[in-house]
Protein backbone atom coordinates (compact mmCIF):
# COMPACT_ATOMS: atom_id res chain seq x y z
CA UNK A 1 0.00 0.00 0.00
CA UNK A 2 3.21 2.57 0.70
CA UNK A 3 4.56 1.27 -2.37
CA UNK A 4 1.28 2.76 -4.17
CA UNK A 5 1.18 5.49 -2.10
CA UNK A 6 4.74 6.75 -2.97
CA UNK A 7 4.23 5.78 -7.13
CA UNK A 8 1.15 8.55 -7.17
CA UNK A 9 3.20 11.26 -5.29
CA UNK A 10 6.31 10.44 -6.34
CA UNK A 11 6.05 12.61 -9.64
CA UNK A 12 3.09 14.17 -11.25
CA UNK A 13 3.71 11.79 -14.82
CA UNK A 14 2.53 9.16 -12.74
CA UNK A 15 -0.87 10.99 -11.64
CA UNK A 16 -1.16 11.85 -15.71
CA UNK A 17 -0.63 8.24 -16.35
CA UNK A 18 -3.04 7.39 -13.65
CA UNK A 19 -5.70 9.88 -15.35
CA UNK A 20 -4.89 8.81 -18.60
CA UNK A 21 -5.73 5.23 -17.73
CA UNK A 22 -8.89 5.98 -15.89
CA UNK A 23 -10.19 7.88 -18.40
CA UNK A 24 -9.55 5.34 -21.06
CA UNK A 25 -11.20 2.55 -18.51
CA UNK A 26 -14.07 4.75 -18.34
CA UNK A 27 -14.35 5.38 -21.43
CA UNK A 28 -14.46 1.91 -23.20
CA UNK A 29 -16.37 0.67 -20.20
CA UNK A 30 -19.22 3.35 -21.25
CA UNK A 31 -19.22 2.16 -24.61
CA UNK A 32 -19.50 -1.45 -24.09
CA UNK A 33 -22.26 -0.92 -21.52
CA UNK A 34 -24.18 1.41 -23.66
CA UNK A 35 -23.31 0.46 -27.09
CA UNK A 36 -22.28 -3.44 -26.55
CA UNK A 37 -23.22 -3.44 -30.78
CA UNK A 38 -19.94 -0.75 -31.50
CA UNK A 39 -17.47 -2.99 -29.58
CA UNK A 40 -19.00 -5.93 -32.03
CA UNK A 41 -18.80 -4.23 -34.87
CA UNK A 42 -21.92 -4.27 -36.66
CA UNK A 43 -21.96 -2.96 -39.92
CA UNK A 44 -24.44 0.03 -41.14
CA UNK A 45 -23.39 0.04 -44.48
CA UNK A 46 -25.01 -3.32 -45.42
CA UNK A 47 -28.33 -2.32 -44.32
CA UNK A 48 -30.89 -0.05 -46.57
CA UNK A 49 -32.14 3.30 -45.02
CA UNK A 50 -35.63 3.74 -43.43
CA UNK A 51 -38.07 4.00 -45.99
CA UNK A 52 -39.54 7.16 -47.16
CA UNK A 53 -43.23 7.44 -48.72
CA UNK A 54 -44.93 9.94 -51.15
CA UNK A 55 -48.32 9.39 -51.47
CA UNK A 56 -50.72 10.68 -54.51
CA UNK A 57 -54.12 10.08 -54.50
CA UNK A 58 -55.32 11.80 -57.27
CA UNK A 59 -53.46 9.33 -59.82
CA UNK A 60 -53.84 6.36 -56.22
CA UNK A 61 -50.27 6.19 -56.73
CA UNK A 62 -47.73 5.69 -53.75
CA UNK A 63 -43.96 5.88 -54.47
CA UNK A 64 -41.57 4.13 -51.71
CA UNK A 65 -38.09 5.14 -51.60
CA UNK A 66 -34.62 4.10 -49.70
CA UNK A 67 -31.11 4.58 -50.53
CA UNK A 68 -28.13 2.10 -49.50
CA UNK A 69 -25.80 2.26 -47.90
CA UNK A 70 -28.27 3.89 -44.83
CA UNK A 71 -25.00 5.89 -44.05
CA UNK A 72 -24.05 7.48 -47.57
CA UNK A 73 -20.43 8.00 -48.35
CA UNK A 74 -18.65 11.45 -50.48
CA UNK A 75 -17.95 10.05 -53.65
CA UNK A 76 -18.99 6.36 -52.84
CA UNK A 77 -21.85 4.48 -54.47
CA UNK A 78 -25.29 5.17 -53.38
CA UNK A 79 -28.29 3.16 -54.41
CA UNK A 80 -31.34 5.34 -54.11
CA UNK A 81 -34.66 2.83 -54.76
CA UNK A 82 -37.77 3.38 -55.50
CA UNK A 83 -41.14 1.27 -55.58
CA UNK A 84 -44.12 2.87 -57.32
CA UNK A 85 -47.28 0.81 -55.60
CA UNK A 86 -50.83 1.35 -56.95
CA UNK A 87 -53.01 2.99 -53.63
CA UNK A 88 -55.94 0.48 -54.04
CA UNK A 89 -54.82 -2.50 -54.53
CA UNK A 90 -51.05 -2.73 -53.68
CA UNK A 91 -49.90 -3.94 -56.82
CA UNK A 92 -46.47 -2.38 -58.34
CA UNK A 93 -47.40 -0.14 -61.25
CA UNK A 94 -45.24 -1.47 -64.60
CA UNK A 95 -44.99 0.63 -67.88
CA UNK A 96 -43.24 3.75 -66.39
CA UNK A 97 -40.58 6.27 -67.86
CA UNK A 98 -38.59 7.68 -64.89
CA UNK A 99 -37.03 10.60 -64.20
CA UNK A 100 -34.48 10.79 -61.22
CA UNK A 101 -33.12 14.66 -60.29
CA UNK A 102 -31.07 14.81 -56.89
CA UNK A 103 -30.93 18.36 -55.85
CA UNK A 104 -28.63 20.26 -53.07
CA UNK A 105 -27.98 23.41 -51.81
CA UNK A 106 -25.31 22.35 -49.39
CA UNK A 107 -21.83 24.33 -50.02
CA UNK A 108 -23.52 27.39 -50.85
CA UNK A 109 -24.41 26.29 -54.31
CA UNK A 110 -27.90 25.09 -56.07
CA UNK A 111 -26.30 21.77 -57.80
CA UNK A 112 -28.32 19.35 -59.74
CA UNK A 113 -27.80 15.72 -61.40
CA UNK A 114 -30.51 14.09 -63.62
CA UNK A 115 -31.22 10.16 -64.61
CA UNK A 116 -33.49 10.98 -67.48
CA UNK A 117 -34.26 7.69 -68.68
CA UNK A 118 -34.22 5.77 -66.14
CA UNK A 119 -35.64 1.76 -67.20
CA UNK A 120 -38.15 0.45 -64.56
CA UNK A 121 -39.19 -3.17 -64.05
CA UNK A 122 -42.62 -4.06 -62.42
CA UNK A 123 -42.37 -0.49 -60.60
CA UNK A 124 -39.09 -0.95 -59.15
CA UNK A 125 -35.83 1.29 -60.50
CA UNK A 126 -33.16 2.42 -58.75
CA UNK A 127 -29.79 4.74 -59.72
CA UNK A 128 -26.53 4.40 -58.63
CA UNK A 129 -25.18 7.85 -56.96
CA UNK A 130 -22.07 9.66 -55.88
CA UNK A 131 -23.08 12.24 -53.46
CA UNK A 132 -20.31 15.22 -53.87
CA UNK A 133 -20.49 16.71 -50.69
CA UNK A 134 -21.75 15.93 -47.25
CA UNK A 135 -25.31 17.75 -46.34
CA UNK A 136 -29.12 17.72 -47.02
CA UNK A 137 -29.79 16.43 -50.94
CA UNK A 138 -33.53 16.50 -52.17
CA UNK A 139 -34.12 13.42 -54.82
CA UNK A 140 -36.89 14.02 -56.90
CA UNK A 141 -38.50 11.63 -59.32
CA UNK A 142 -40.70 11.74 -61.97
CA UNK A 143 -43.36 8.96 -63.36
CA UNK A 144 -44.93 9.31 -66.37
CA UNK A 145 -47.26 6.47 -66.91
CA UNK A 146 -50.12 6.09 -69.35
CA UNK A 147 -53.50 7.94 -67.84
CA UNK A 148 -50.70 9.62 -65.00
CA UNK A 149 -48.09 11.23 -63.94
CA UNK A 150 -46.99 11.79 -60.51
CA UNK A 151 -44.22 13.73 -58.78
CA UNK A 152 -42.50 12.43 -55.59
CA UNK A 153 -40.13 14.29 -53.17
CA UNK A 154 -37.40 12.48 -51.07
CA UNK A 155 -34.41 13.54 -48.83
CA UNK A 156 -30.98 11.85 -48.24
CA UNK A 157 -28.44 12.89 -45.80
CA UNK A 158 -25.32 12.47 -46.67
CA UNK A 159 -23.18 12.99 -43.33
CA UNK A 160 -19.69 14.52 -43.04
CA UNK A 161 -17.59 11.08 -42.68
CA UNK A 162 -17.63 8.30 -44.48
CA UNK A 163 -19.85 5.89 -43.37
CA UNK A 164 -20.95 7.33 -40.53
CA UNK A 165 -24.68 8.10 -39.40
CA UNK A 166 -26.27 10.57 -37.18
CA UNK A 167 -27.55 7.35 -35.25
CA UNK A 168 -26.31 7.67 -31.65
CA UNK A 169 -23.90 4.71 -32.60
CA UNK A 170 -21.71 6.79 -34.21
CA UNK A 171 -22.17 9.65 -32.18
CA UNK A 172 -20.58 7.77 -29.18
CA UNK A 173 -17.92 6.51 -31.13
CA UNK A 174 -16.92 10.28 -32.38
CA UNK A 175 -16.75 11.51 -28.70
CA UNK A 176 -14.72 8.35 -27.49
CA UNK A 177 -11.86 9.36 -30.24
CA UNK A 178 -12.08 13.37 -29.52
CA UNK A 179 -11.80 12.30 -25.95
CA UNK A 180 -8.16 9.97 -26.41
CA UNK A 181 -6.93 11.90 -28.69
CA UNK A 182 -7.65 15.46 -26.29
CA UNK A 183 -5.98 13.46 -23.21
CA UNK A 184 -3.04 12.18 -25.01
CA UNK A 185 -2.44 16.09 -26.31
CA UNK A 186 -2.49 17.70 -22.90
CA UNK A 187 -0.24 14.73 -21.46
CA UNK A 188 2.28 14.93 -24.05
CA UNK A 189 2.55 18.56 -23.04
CA UNK A 190 2.48 17.79 -19.63
CA UNK A 191 5.26 15.21 -19.99
CA UNK A 192 7.56 17.41 -22.04
CA UNK A 193 7.22 19.91 -18.99
CA UNK A 194 8.04 17.67 -16.29
CA UNK A 195 10.78 16.60 -18.71
CA UNK A 196 12.44 20.37 -19.50
CA UNK A 197 11.37 20.94 -15.60
CA UNK A 198 13.47 18.13 -13.89
CA UNK A 199 16.50 18.35 -16.51
CA UNK A 200 16.13 22.31 -15.34
CA UNK A 201 16.64 20.85 -11.25
CA UNK A 202 19.71 18.87 -12.23
CA UNK A 203 21.36 21.25 -13.84
CA UNK B 1 -29.48 4.35 -18.44
CA UNK B 2 -30.00 7.55 -19.61
CA UNK B 3 -27.43 8.75 -22.52
CA UNK B 4 -25.38 11.64 -21.14
CA UNK B 5 -25.97 15.03 -21.81
CA UNK B 6 -23.13 15.76 -24.53
CA UNK B 7 -24.41 12.63 -26.64
CA UNK B 8 -28.00 14.26 -26.57
CA UNK B 9 -26.53 17.65 -27.82
CA UNK B 10 -24.48 16.06 -30.91
CA UNK B 11 -27.38 13.72 -32.30
CA UNK B 12 -30.19 16.83 -31.72
CA UNK B 13 -27.59 19.05 -33.54
CA UNK B 14 -27.04 16.22 -36.64
CA UNK B 15 -30.46 15.16 -36.49
CA UNK B 16 -31.58 18.64 -36.42
CA UNK B 17 -29.06 19.73 -38.98
CA UNK B 18 -29.98 16.30 -41.78
CA UNK B 19 -34.16 17.32 -40.88
CA UNK B 20 -33.98 21.12 -41.42
CA UNK B 21 -31.62 20.79 -44.49
CA UNK B 22 -34.17 18.28 -46.52
CA UNK B 23 -37.23 19.94 -45.18
CA UNK B 24 -36.34 23.63 -45.23
CA UNK B 25 -37.68 24.52 -49.14
CA UNK B 26 -41.07 23.67 -47.21
CA UNK B 27 -40.89 25.30 -44.17
CA UNK B 28 -42.49 28.86 -45.48
CA UNK B 29 -45.49 27.18 -46.10
CA UNK B 30 -47.90 25.85 -43.69
CA UNK B 31 -51.01 24.60 -46.06
CA UNK B 32 -53.95 23.33 -45.96
CA UNK B 33 -55.76 21.01 -48.68
CA UNK B 34 -59.23 21.98 -49.70
CA UNK B 35 -60.77 20.68 -53.07
CA UNK B 36 -62.82 23.22 -55.01
CA UNK B 37 -65.17 23.03 -57.22
CA UNK B 38 -66.29 24.77 -60.11
CA UNK B 39 -68.88 24.11 -63.03
CA UNK B 40 -68.27 27.11 -65.65
CA UNK B 41 -68.57 28.36 -69.25
CA UNK B 42 -65.77 30.46 -70.39
CA UNK B 43 -63.98 31.98 -66.76
CA UNK B 44 -64.16 30.83 -63.42
CA UNK B 45 -62.61 31.69 -60.06
CA UNK B 46 -62.39 29.01 -58.00
CA UNK B 47 -61.14 29.83 -53.73
CA UNK B 48 -58.54 28.12 -51.87
CA UNK B 49 -56.42 28.59 -49.59
CA UNK B 50 -52.56 27.48 -49.19
CA UNK B 51 -51.32 28.24 -45.43
CA UNK B 52 -52.74 31.76 -44.46
CA UNK B 53 -52.87 32.83 -47.69
CA UNK B 54 -55.72 32.91 -49.80
CA UNK B 55 -55.18 30.53 -53.07
CA UNK B 56 -57.48 31.35 -56.01
CA UNK B 57 -57.62 29.84 -59.53
CA UNK B 58 -58.51 32.02 -62.86
CA UNK B 59 -59.54 29.43 -65.08
CA UNK B 60 -60.25 31.88 -68.08
CA UNK B 61 -60.66 31.37 -71.78
CA UNK B 62 -59.43 34.24 -74.45
CA UNK B 63 -61.35 35.08 -76.04
CA UNK B 64 -64.68 34.25 -73.79
CA UNK B 65 -66.73 33.18 -76.65
CA UNK B 66 -65.59 29.90 -78.19
CA UNK B 67 -68.18 27.73 -80.26
CA UNK B 68 -67.80 24.67 -83.03
CA UNK B 69 -68.34 27.62 -85.27
CA UNK B 70 -65.52 29.90 -83.81
CA UNK B 71 -63.26 27.28 -83.97
CA UNK B 72 -63.96 25.62 -87.47
CA UNK B 73 -63.16 29.78 -88.47
CA UNK B 74 -59.94 29.05 -87.31
CA UNK B 75 -60.15 30.13 -83.66
CA UNK B 76 -57.44 28.89 -81.64
CA UNK B 77 -58.51 29.55 -78.23
CA UNK B 78 -55.92 30.41 -75.04
CA UNK B 79 -56.62 29.10 -71.47
CA UNK B 80 -55.09 30.99 -68.69
CA UNK B 81 -54.38 29.45 -65.19
CA UNK B 82 -53.73 32.34 -62.29
CA UNK B 83 -52.61 31.14 -58.79
CA UNK B 84 -53.05 34.49 -56.58
CA UNK B 85 -53.75 35.42 -53.30
CA UNK B 86 -57.53 37.24 -53.63
CA UNK B 87 -56.77 39.15 -50.37
CA UNK B 88 -53.81 40.97 -52.21
CA UNK B 89 -54.72 40.41 -55.62
CA UNK B 90 -50.58 38.97 -56.26
CA UNK B 91 -49.91 36.50 -58.40
CA UNK B 92 -48.43 33.00 -56.64
CA UNK B 93 -44.57 32.52 -58.17
CA UNK B 94 -42.92 29.34 -59.43
CA UNK B 95 -46.15 27.51 -60.01
CA UNK B 96 -46.21 24.24 -61.44
CA UNK B 97 -49.88 22.90 -62.15
CA UNK B 98 -51.14 19.61 -62.79
CA UNK B 99 -53.39 19.51 -65.23
CA UNK B 100 -55.54 16.92 -66.22
CA UNK B 101 -58.78 17.21 -69.12
CA UNK B 102 -61.32 15.06 -69.56
CA UNK B 103 -64.82 15.32 -71.57
CA UNK B 104 -66.93 12.78 -71.58
CA UNK B 105 -65.00 10.90 -68.86
CA UNK B 106 -62.34 10.47 -71.08
CA UNK B 107 -59.25 11.60 -70.49
CA UNK B 108 -57.51 14.32 -73.00
CA UNK B 109 -54.79 15.34 -71.67
CA UNK B 110 -52.50 15.31 -68.25
CA UNK B 111 -49.29 16.38 -68.08
CA UNK B 112 -47.47 19.25 -65.89
CA UNK B 113 -46.81 22.75 -66.57
CA UNK B 114 -45.05 25.32 -64.85
CA UNK B 115 -44.92 29.78 -64.91
CA UNK B 116 -42.49 31.54 -63.10
CA UNK B 117 -44.76 34.25 -62.71
CA UNK B 118 -47.94 31.80 -61.74
CA UNK B 119 -49.98 33.10 -65.04
CA UNK B 120 -49.80 30.01 -67.03
CA UNK B 121 -50.62 29.98 -70.94
CA UNK B 122 -51.96 27.01 -72.63
CA UNK B 123 -52.91 27.65 -76.44
CA UNK B 124 -55.08 25.09 -77.71
CA UNK B 125 -55.39 23.96 -81.64
CA UNK B 126 -58.31 21.41 -81.94
CA UNK B 127 -58.09 18.57 -84.22
CA UNK B 128 -60.10 15.46 -84.33
CA UNK B 129 -56.74 13.20 -84.27
CA UNK B 130 -56.78 11.00 -81.52
CA UNK B 131 -53.69 12.12 -79.53
CA UNK B 132 -52.78 15.10 -77.59
CA UNK B 133 -49.78 16.55 -78.31
CA UNK B 134 -47.93 19.44 -76.47
CA UNK B 135 -44.94 21.83 -78.18
CA UNK B 136 -43.01 24.31 -76.18
CA UNK B 137 -40.39 25.04 -73.99
CA UNK B 138 -39.32 22.63 -70.95
CA UNK B 139 -37.91 23.31 -67.60
CA UNK B 140 -34.60 21.73 -67.19
CA UNK B 141 -34.50 19.54 -64.45
CA UNK B 142 -38.67 18.11 -64.10
CA UNK B 143 -39.12 18.89 -67.60
CA UNK B 144 -42.15 21.03 -67.21
CA UNK B 145 -43.81 22.45 -69.90
CA UNK B 146 -43.10 26.24 -69.77
CA UNK B 147 -45.84 28.75 -70.63
CA UNK B 148 -46.22 32.68 -70.25
CA UNK B 149 -48.52 34.88 -71.27
CA UNK B 150 -46.08 36.00 -74.09
CA UNK B 151 -44.87 32.25 -74.89
CA UNK B 152 -47.79 29.77 -74.26
CA UNK B 153 -47.10 26.52 -74.65
CA UNK B 154 -49.16 24.61 -77.39
CA UNK B 155 -51.40 21.90 -77.40
CA UNK B 156 -52.77 19.88 -80.72
CA UNK B 157 -55.41 17.57 -79.87
CA UNK B 158 -58.91 16.37 -79.41
CA UNK B 159 -59.16 19.46 -76.74
CA UNK B 160 -62.16 21.90 -77.89
CA UNK B 161 -62.42 19.45 -80.91
CA UNK B 162 -66.08 19.26 -80.17
CA UNK B 163 -68.64 21.29 -77.82
CA UNK B 164 -69.51 20.98 -74.56
CA UNK B 165 -67.91 21.01 -71.34
CA UNK B 166 -64.87 20.63 -70.66
CA UNK B 167 -63.80 18.95 -67.27
CA UNK B 168 -60.34 20.62 -65.87
CA UNK B 169 -58.70 19.28 -62.53
CA UNK B 170 -56.42 21.24 -61.64
CA UNK B 171 -53.57 20.59 -58.80
CA UNK B 172 -50.62 22.85 -57.15
CA UNK B 173 -47.46 21.03 -57.41
CA UNK B 174 -44.98 24.03 -56.25
CA UNK B 175 -45.44 27.21 -54.99
CA UNK B 176 -42.56 29.75 -54.26
CA UNK B 177 -40.07 27.36 -55.30
CA UNK B 178 -39.41 25.45 -58.76
CA UNK B 179 -38.57 22.60 -57.42
CA UNK B 180 -40.30 22.19 -53.48
CA UNK B 181 -42.89 20.01 -53.97
CA UNK B 182 -46.16 20.38 -51.73
CA UNK B 183 -47.00 16.73 -49.99
CA UNK B 184 -49.90 15.43 -51.50
CA UNK B 185 -51.87 16.45 -48.05
CA UNK B 186 -50.93 20.22 -48.47
CA UNK B 187 -52.07 20.69 -52.30
CA UNK B 188 -54.89 22.29 -53.26
CA UNK B 189 -57.11 20.51 -56.16
CA UNK B 190 -59.50 22.55 -58.41
CA UNK B 191 -62.24 21.21 -60.56
CA UNK B 192 -63.58 23.46 -63.04
CA UNK B 193 -65.71 22.88 -66.13
CA UNK B 194 -65.37 24.90 -69.11
CA UNK B 195 -68.09 24.74 -72.01
CA UNK B 196 -67.65 24.91 -75.50
CA UNK B 197 -70.84 26.20 -77.08
CA UNK B 198 -72.09 23.88 -79.34
CA UNK B 199 -73.57 25.77 -82.80
CA UNK B 200 -76.14 24.39 -84.73
CA UNK B 201 -78.35 26.02 -87.47
CA UNK B 202 -81.42 24.90 -88.28
CA UNK B 203 -84.34 26.50 -90.68
CA UNK B 204 -88.10 27.14 -88.55
CA UNK B 205 -91.05 27.80 -90.25
CA UNK B 206 -92.70 31.58 -89.32
CA UNK B 207 -95.93 32.02 -91.44
CA UNK B 208 -94.93 29.64 -94.24
CA UNK B 209 -91.51 31.59 -94.10
CA UNK B 210 -88.10 29.66 -93.84
CA UNK B 211 -86.02 31.76 -91.32
CA UNK B 212 -82.46 30.43 -90.43
CA UNK B 213 -82.03 30.32 -86.90
CA UNK B 214 -78.52 29.67 -84.84
CA UNK B 215 -78.57 27.57 -81.27
CA UNK B 216 -75.65 27.61 -78.80
CA UNK B 217 -75.74 25.41 -76.54
CA UNK B 218 -72.67 26.00 -74.04
CA UNK B 219 -73.56 23.33 -71.64
CA UNK B 220 -73.58 20.10 -73.73
CA UNK B 221 -74.25 19.55 -77.37
CA UNK B 222 -78.21 19.14 -78.37
CA UNK B 223 -79.26 15.45 -78.88
CA UNK B 224 -82.71 16.99 -80.72
CA UNK B 225 -84.29 20.28 -82.35
CA UNK B 226 -87.96 20.50 -83.11
CA UNK B 227 -90.04 23.46 -84.12
CA UNK B 228 -93.92 23.08 -84.06
CA UNK B 229 -94.89 25.83 -86.64
CA UNK B 230 -98.54 25.51 -85.81
CA UNK B 231 -98.15 26.17 -81.81
CA UNK B 232 -94.61 28.11 -82.53
CA UNK B 233 -93.04 25.60 -79.82
CA UNK B 234 -89.34 25.21 -80.31
CA UNK B 235 -87.82 22.10 -78.21
CA UNK B 236 -84.76 21.56 -77.80
CA UNK B 237 -83.37 18.02 -75.88
CA UNK B 238 -79.93 18.03 -74.17
CA UNK B 239 -78.22 15.10 -72.38
CA UNK B 240 -78.40 15.76 -68.82
CA UNK B 241 -77.31 14.10 -65.26
CA UNK B 242 -79.94 15.03 -62.55
CA UNK B 243 -78.12 13.70 -60.13
CA UNK B 244 -78.87 15.96 -57.44
CA UNK B 245 -75.98 15.52 -55.16
CA UNK B 246 -73.81 16.08 -58.12
CA UNK B 247 -75.64 19.19 -58.90
CA UNK B 248 -75.17 20.10 -54.89
CA UNK B 249 -71.74 19.46 -55.15
CA UNK B 250 -70.71 21.50 -58.03
CA UNK B 251 -71.69 25.49 -59.24
CA UNK B 252 -73.56 25.10 -62.19
CA UNK B 253 -75.17 27.08 -64.61
CA UNK B 254 -76.88 25.82 -67.90
CA UNK B 255 -77.08 28.17 -70.66
CA UNK B 256 -78.29 28.18 -74.35
CA UNK B 257 -78.94 30.96 -76.85
CA UNK B 258 -81.07 31.14 -80.11
CA UNK B 259 -80.20 33.54 -82.29
CA UNK B 260 -83.53 34.70 -84.46
CA UNK B 261 -82.65 37.37 -87.54
CA UNK B 262 -85.02 40.32 -87.18
CA UNK B 263 -87.57 41.28 -87.80
CA UNK B 264 -90.15 37.80 -86.69
CA UNK B 265 -93.11 36.96 -85.30
CA UNK B 266 -91.11 34.22 -82.64
CA UNK B 267 -89.95 37.68 -80.69
CA UNK B 268 -91.82 39.92 -81.88
CA UNK B 269 -94.16 40.10 -78.46
CA UNK B 270 -91.01 39.86 -76.48
CA UNK B 271 -92.17 37.57 -73.77
CA UNK B 272 -91.64 33.49 -73.35
CA UNK B 273 -93.17 31.18 -72.30
CA UNK B 274 -90.85 27.98 -71.18
CA UNK B 275 -90.37 24.68 -69.28
CA UNK B 276 -87.96 22.52 -68.76
CA UNK B 277 -89.31 18.45 -68.78
CA UNK B 278 -93.00 20.14 -68.18
CA UNK B 279 -91.80 22.54 -65.51
CA UNK B 280 -92.21 26.03 -65.91
CA UNK B 281 -88.98 27.91 -66.50
CA UNK B 282 -90.45 30.87 -68.24
CA UNK B 283 -88.89 33.60 -65.90
CA UNK B 284 -85.46 32.16 -66.90
CA UNK B 285 -86.11 32.96 -70.39
CA UNK B 286 -84.74 36.28 -71.52
CA UNK B 287 -84.67 38.35 -74.99
CA UNK B 288 -81.46 40.01 -76.02
CA UNK B 289 -82.97 42.58 -78.19
CA UNK B 290 -79.66 45.05 -78.51
CA UNK B 291 -78.71 43.98 -81.61
CA UNK B 292 -80.64 45.54 -84.64
CA UNK B 293 -80.46 42.63 -87.06
CA UNK B 294 -80.88 39.70 -84.28
CA UNK B 295 -82.52 38.73 -80.98
CA UNK B 296 -81.16 36.68 -79.06
CA UNK B 297 -83.20 34.37 -76.31
CA UNK B 298 -81.49 33.33 -73.83
CA UNK B 299 -82.13 30.53 -71.51
CA UNK B 300 -80.33 30.58 -68.48
CA UNK B 301 -80.73 28.16 -65.50
CA UNK B 302 -78.32 28.93 -62.17
CA UNK B 303 -77.41 26.43 -59.91
CA UNK B 304 -80.08 26.88 -57.00
CA UNK B 305 -82.89 26.47 -59.96
CA UNK B 306 -81.83 23.56 -61.19
CA UNK B 307 -81.55 22.10 -57.63
CA UNK B 308 -85.29 23.36 -57.21
CA UNK B 309 -85.98 21.79 -61.11
CA UNK B 310 -83.78 18.66 -60.03
CA UNK B 311 -85.91 18.15 -56.60
CA UNK B 312 -89.38 19.00 -58.17
CA UNK B 313 -88.72 16.42 -61.36
CA UNK B 314 -87.41 13.69 -59.46
CA UNK B 315 -90.57 13.44 -57.45
CA UNK B 316 -92.15 13.08 -61.18
CA UNK B 317 -90.15 10.47 -62.07
CA UNK B 318 -89.14 12.83 -64.60
CA UNK B 319 -84.98 12.87 -64.46
CA UNK B 320 -84.26 8.81 -65.11
CA UNK B 321 -84.25 9.70 -69.07
CA UNK B 322 -80.62 11.82 -68.26
CA UNK B 323 -82.43 14.36 -70.72
CA UNK B 324 -83.34 18.10 -70.36
CA UNK B 325 -86.07 18.57 -72.45
CA UNK B 326 -86.67 22.46 -72.96
CA UNK B 327 -89.50 23.79 -74.70
CA UNK B 328 -90.17 27.51 -75.40
CA UNK B 329 -92.82 29.70 -77.29
CA UNK B 330 -94.02 33.06 -77.61
CA UNK B 331 -95.59 33.97 -74.37
CA UNK B 332 -97.86 36.98 -73.29
CA UNK B 333 -97.35 39.62 -70.77
CA UNK B 334 -93.49 41.94 -70.38
CA UNK B 335 -90.41 40.51 -71.74
CA UNK B 336 -88.08 39.63 -69.73
CA UNK B 337 -85.39 41.48 -71.50
CA UNK B 338 -81.59 42.62 -71.75
CA UNK B 339 -79.22 45.50 -72.88
CA UNK B 340 -76.36 43.42 -73.43
CA UNK B 341 -74.85 39.96 -71.73
CA UNK B 342 -71.92 42.10 -69.57
CA UNK B 343 -74.49 41.79 -66.90
CA UNK B 344 -74.39 38.51 -67.07
CA UNK B 345 -70.37 38.41 -65.92
CA UNK B 346 -71.03 36.81 -62.41
CA UNK B 347 -73.36 33.72 -61.54
CA UNK B 348 -71.79 33.17 -58.54
CA UNK B 349 -71.97 29.82 -57.03
CA UNK B 350 -71.19 28.76 -53.58
CA UNK B 351 -67.18 28.94 -54.13
CA UNK B 352 -66.85 30.39 -57.77
CA UNK B 353 -67.86 32.83 -59.93
CA UNK B 354 -68.20 32.26 -63.33
CA UNK B 355 -68.72 34.44 -66.97
CA UNK B 356 -70.11 34.24 -70.22
CA UNK B 357 -69.50 36.03 -73.64
CA UNK B 358 -71.57 37.61 -75.62
CA UNK B 359 -71.47 36.28 -79.61
CA UNK B 360 -74.11 38.82 -80.89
Amino acid sequence: MADVTKFFTSSPLHVYLLILVSTILVLVQYSILIHPHNVLGQNQALSASKVQTWMDNLSNIKTEFTYLPASPGIDKPTQLKFNVVHLQNGTNLGDLSARVIVLTTSGRQERSFIFPNVVTHNGSFSVNYLFPDSGSYQVISRLDSKGFLTLASFSVFVPLLAGGTTSTNNVSLLVFAASIAGIIGILAVVAVKYIVRKRRGHE
Amino acid sequence: MNPPPVKILLFSLLFTTAFMGSISPLFNMIISMNSAFGDGLTQEQITDSLGNRKADLLIKMIPTVVTTETLEKGQKPTIEFRLFDSGTNQSFSHVTYYVIVEKDEKKLLYDLFHDHAGDLRIQVNPSNTGNTSISGEKTPLLGVWIGTSAKPVTISGPIFASGGLYHFIVRIETVDSDNALLPDSQEPIYDSWLSIGNTENQQIDIGGKQVPIKIISYYDKLKDFRFDAKNMQMKLDMPFNWNLSRLENSSIFVHEEIYVPKPNAFTLKGGFTGSVNGANISKNVVLDNSNPYTDVIHVMLPKNDLLNLADQLDKNGQTSNGTMSFMVQPGEGPANSMGSMGSMGSMSGSNSSMAMGNTS
